[in-house]
């Protein structure tokens, strides 16, 4: 008896190893399937005279087939508002790009700015913008939007968590009638047009907001409808049939929050979810295999670093600074912790964003010989060990300061990584209680957007770096309406970064979404903040 | 039984307090806040600062305890720092389904584990009891999140039979998310069972019972079972108090829209009041039922209910003495 209770246990833990075993799990090598992204950067961000609209981002499906009515989307982060003014995280930039509509659109494509709601758009002096709005755009309540309604939506916003920085520059609005109206700013901003092409800058209706109507700040003019929602579940949406613009191929448009990424997968896989965000790199060939399924991928532009802190601490001294860059096999990190599904940065500046010169600085190689030097000006080595502390949050950062540990510890370098939540490294690292810390920041595509970075005043200068030169350069590339001028002063940054050591950019990663055949329409941003508005689903 | 219930409920008063100042505390300490959540990536340090100020985070965290106290006093749970929406809105949209896959689970655990435990039980010492206890260990040593992916390639990806995730398709979406957490609860009810009926059934009134010629049915049923009751009620009530917060992995493997997913995203974007009020909510709850089960207790064993019935008469007879002494 005791024989057959123990071949009956041993069946037993075989069947639910196979249970959970059953599939093949190789990573593939290189990105699959369909990049949808630019390889080259942005063009300028020169005030300019519309063009006429390029063709879509993804190619149109053919006009006789039939399209599935529902489409659910499987999102890794949580819907906790439906103001486009109070959140401007990925997912929930989703939604708004789908209910709302921005003043102007950015093509993925060709890179370039092109009408949106607003036909029209110039300036002569880079300061005062004049705007043309369309006459035939209509909220989702049936209310007609005029000048007015981007006046009250951009004045509402200089006191909005999300839309500030938008909106606070704004010195006067002016409405000249109901579909012309010129805003001006406080200083001259050349990329002013392409933060207007962001969610943050989109357009709510004054009377509903106003009149206190149910859900009024989730009435926008966009393709999509809000429908229903649940905080912290899902967020539907259905077709707004009255769209000024194509109207949507699907009926309804479902956001459904699904943390765990290996369930949101299996999701996919039983067709309960269409389209299944971001995931796991492990898991990428369940995707491939899958008959069924595809797998569409982007290179993101969100740029991995490390920051070292120049304000306080050991990173003050540069030489440290770059021994750590010299010292450092970012290829290295890519291949381990990425399974090579990274690229190498080649500067602060994201691939997308305008000014980017990635081939035209000096890299940072990895050098052990040269870091060895670095440390040994200062006295360290070996023998003489520098210890440091590396402030990292879980998963990939916490892999990447692993492998950092390794790497430097034979030229001289102990390092302690302390770990923390996302919400404890933000914390910690814009208050400077940081040596160094493994970061990350996604880069739009207008050359300033990187002041974020380098800036002493923002929250994210996570190596508080407070260099008169590149504040210096970055104001006058501000305003600066010469293209070759502007561009030279963005290289000239980005070589001074480069020299000094403040970060050390490690890569930006390949970045995936799977879907089932026959989805198609999704404009994928560099930003991870992708335009679901144009969604489809063949039936097959 | 009147007065014991009103001092329990008041003995809930102290254990809020506590439990509320040490949630408010701890979360205090963690490093960072809601305004580094809201502020967005180019937020300067000034605008973080307003932010923190207008979210009024940067006064002391015991003025901020009282008030919210206070405010609770007056029946306001707070409003989340994250969603134009109140604890209590968050709270009561989230709880029912917490408590249907709460309440499913204990039933899949009572009813496994009571047979189970009793089969055990009756066989002690022979291979039907080894594998029941196998099963049991079995049930406790599996992680919850590991069981409930295991489960859903088998029973979702495999076989297509179930859903995998959400809490939309009605009673099919309940079954591997009860199934998951009522596995770890059927194994220590199993066990706790089993353990009991043993202590019972080798009493002398069930030998009598048996010597008597009373069917071996009856006596486990009638006689035995209704004495191992007591311990197996205490497991079963903490259980069932434990069911609002204690599914939390479960519902984040299965996309499942409960308090215990709240509290975590809640957590994780710092949003006290969130946290604070769910905690609340949930040791009110728990403490309820406790309490509940308490009063069972009395239904269950009539010693205890006679216990409850001769302080009440010894009180009784006490005021009357001292009615007598005072007529006196």
């Amino acid at each position: 008896m005791k024989k057959a209770l123990a071949i009956l246990l041993c069946a037993l833990l075989v069947v639910s190893m196979l249970a959970g075993c059953g599939s093949k799990t190789e990573t593939p090598a290189a990105a699959p399937s369909t990049p949808s992204t630019p390889s080259t950067p942005s063009t300028p961000a020169t005030p300019a005279t519309p063009s006429t609209p390029a063709a879509p981002a993804t190619p149109a499906a053919p006009a006789e087939t039939k399209y599935v009515d529902d489409i659910i989307i499987g999102i890794g982060g949580k819907i906790i508002d439906i103001d486009p003014q109070e959140n401007s995280n990925t997912q929930h930039n989703y939604y708004f790009r789908c209910v709302f509509d921005t003043p102007l659109d950015f093509n993925n494509q060709t890179s370039e700015l092109e009408p949106n709601i607003c036909t029209e758009w110039s300036s002569d002096d880079g300061k005062t913008w004049n705007f043309t709005l369309r006459d035939d755009v209509y909220f989702h309540n049936g209310e007609h939007m005029t000048a007015n309604d981007v006046k009250w939506t951009f004045e509402r916003g200089k006191d909005s968590s999300s839309s500030s920085s938008l909106c606070k520059p704004m010195e006067e609005i002016n409405v000249i009638d109901d579909t012309h109206f010129s805003i001006t700013l406080a200083s001259v901003n050349v990329d002013f047009p392409y933060m207007l092409t962001l969610p943050t800058a989109s357009i709510l209706c004054q009377k509903a907001v106003e009149g206190g109507e149910t859900d009024a700040l989730g009435i926008g003019s966009g393709p999509w409808k809000l429908d229903s929602y649940e905080f912290g579940d899902y967020l539907k949406m259905t077709r707004n049939d009255n769209f000024w613009g194509e109207p949507a191929k699907g009926k309804t448009l479902t956001l459904r929050y699904m943390p765990e990424t290996s369930a949101r997968l299996v999701a996919l896989e039983t067709g309960e979810i269409d389209v299944c965000e971001s995931p796991d790199t492990n898991e990428l060939s369940h995707v491939t295999d899958n008959d069924k399924l595809e797998l569409q991928s982007y290179t993101s532009s969100s740029i991995q670093y490390l920051a070292f802190n120049c304000e306080k601490g050991i990173f003050t001294n540069q030489n440290l600074r770059l021994a750590m860059c010299y010292g450092i096999d970012c290829e290295e990190l890519i291949d381990v912790v990425y399974n090579g599904l990274a690229t190498k940065c080649g500067s602060t500046w994201g691939w997308n964003e305008y000014g980017y010169n990635g081939g035209g600085i000096t890299q940072y190689t990895y050098d052990p010989d040269k870091a060895a030097e670095y440390l040994a000006a200062e006295g360290y080595g070996p023998s003489n060990p520098l210890k440091i502390h590396l402030a990292v949050s879980a998963g990939t950062r916490k892999a990447m300061g692993e492998m950092v540990q390794s790497q430097v510890k034979p030229l001289g370098i102990e390092v302690t990584i302390d770990e923390y939540d996302t919400a404890g490294l933000s914390t910690m690292t814009t208050a400077g209680d940081h040596e160094c810390a493994f970061y990350g920041c996604g880069t739009n595509v207008f050359g300033d957007d990187i002041t974020r970075l380098i800036d002493s005043n923002t929250g994210v200068n996570k190596s508080h770096l407070h260099d008169p030169q590149v504040h210096e350069l970055m104001d006058a590339a501000r305003q600066e309406l010469d293209d070759a001028k502007r561009t030279q002063m963005y290289h000239d940054v980005q070589q001074r970064l480069f020299d000094i050591g403040a970060y050390l950019p490690v890569c930006t990663s390949e970045a995936f979404f799977g879907v089932k055949k026959g989805i198609g329409g999704i404009d994928y941003y560099p930003t991870s903040h992708h335009d679901f508005s144009e969604i489809y689903f063949v039936q097959q | 039984m009147y007065r014991y219930v009103l001092k329990r409920l008041l003995l809930l008063i102290p254990v809020l307090l506590g439990v509320s100042m040490l949630v408010y505390c701890i979360l205090d300490l963690a490093p960072g806040d809601a305004a580094d959540i809201l502020a967005p990536d180019d937020a300067t340090l000034e605008e973080k600062e307003a932010l923190r100020e207008e979210m009024g985070l940067n006064r002391p965290v015991l003025i901020r305890y009282f008030e919210y106290m206070w405010n609770l006093l007056h029946g306001e749970l707070g409003t989340s720092y994250l969603s134009p929406i109140t604890v209590w809105d968050a709270f009561t949209q989230k709880a029912p389904n917490t408590l249907k896959l709460g309440l499913a689970s204990v039933i899949f655990a009572v009813g496994l584990s009571l047979p189970l435990g009793i089969y055990a039980a009756r066989h002690r010492g022979s291979w039907k009891d080894a594998l029941s206890m196998i099963l049991a260990i079995l049930g406790l040593s599996m992680p919850n999140f590991w069981l409930g992916l295991l489960l859903m390639l088998l029973f979702a990806l495999r076989l297509g039979w179930l859903p995998s995730g959400g809490a939309d398709k009605g009673f099919l979406s309940l079954i591997l998310p009860t199934f998951t957490i009522g596995t770890g609860m059927m194994a220590t009810l199993t066990r706790t069972t089993r353990s009991s009926m043993l202590d019972v059934i080798r009493q002398d009134y069930l030998r009598t019972a048996r010597a008597k010629g009373v069917n071996e049915e009856v006596v486990i049923k009638k006689h035995a079972l209704k004495n191992a009751l007591i311990p197996i009620i205490t497991i079963i009530g903490t259980m069932l108090g434990g069911i609002l917060g204690g599914a939390t992995l479960t519902e984040s493997v299965f996309s499942w829209p409960g308090v215990g997913r709240l509290i975590i995203d809640s957590l994780n974007g710092r949003d006290t009041p969130v946290v604070t009020g769910c905690i609340i909510m949930t040791t009110m709850f728990f403490s309820v039922v406790l309490l509940v089960v308490d009063l069972v207790y009395a239904f269950v064993d009539p010693r205890i209910k006679a216990q409850y019935s001769n302080k009440n008469k010894k009180k009784g007879g006490e005021k009357k003495d001292g009615e007598k002494a005072a007529t006196a």
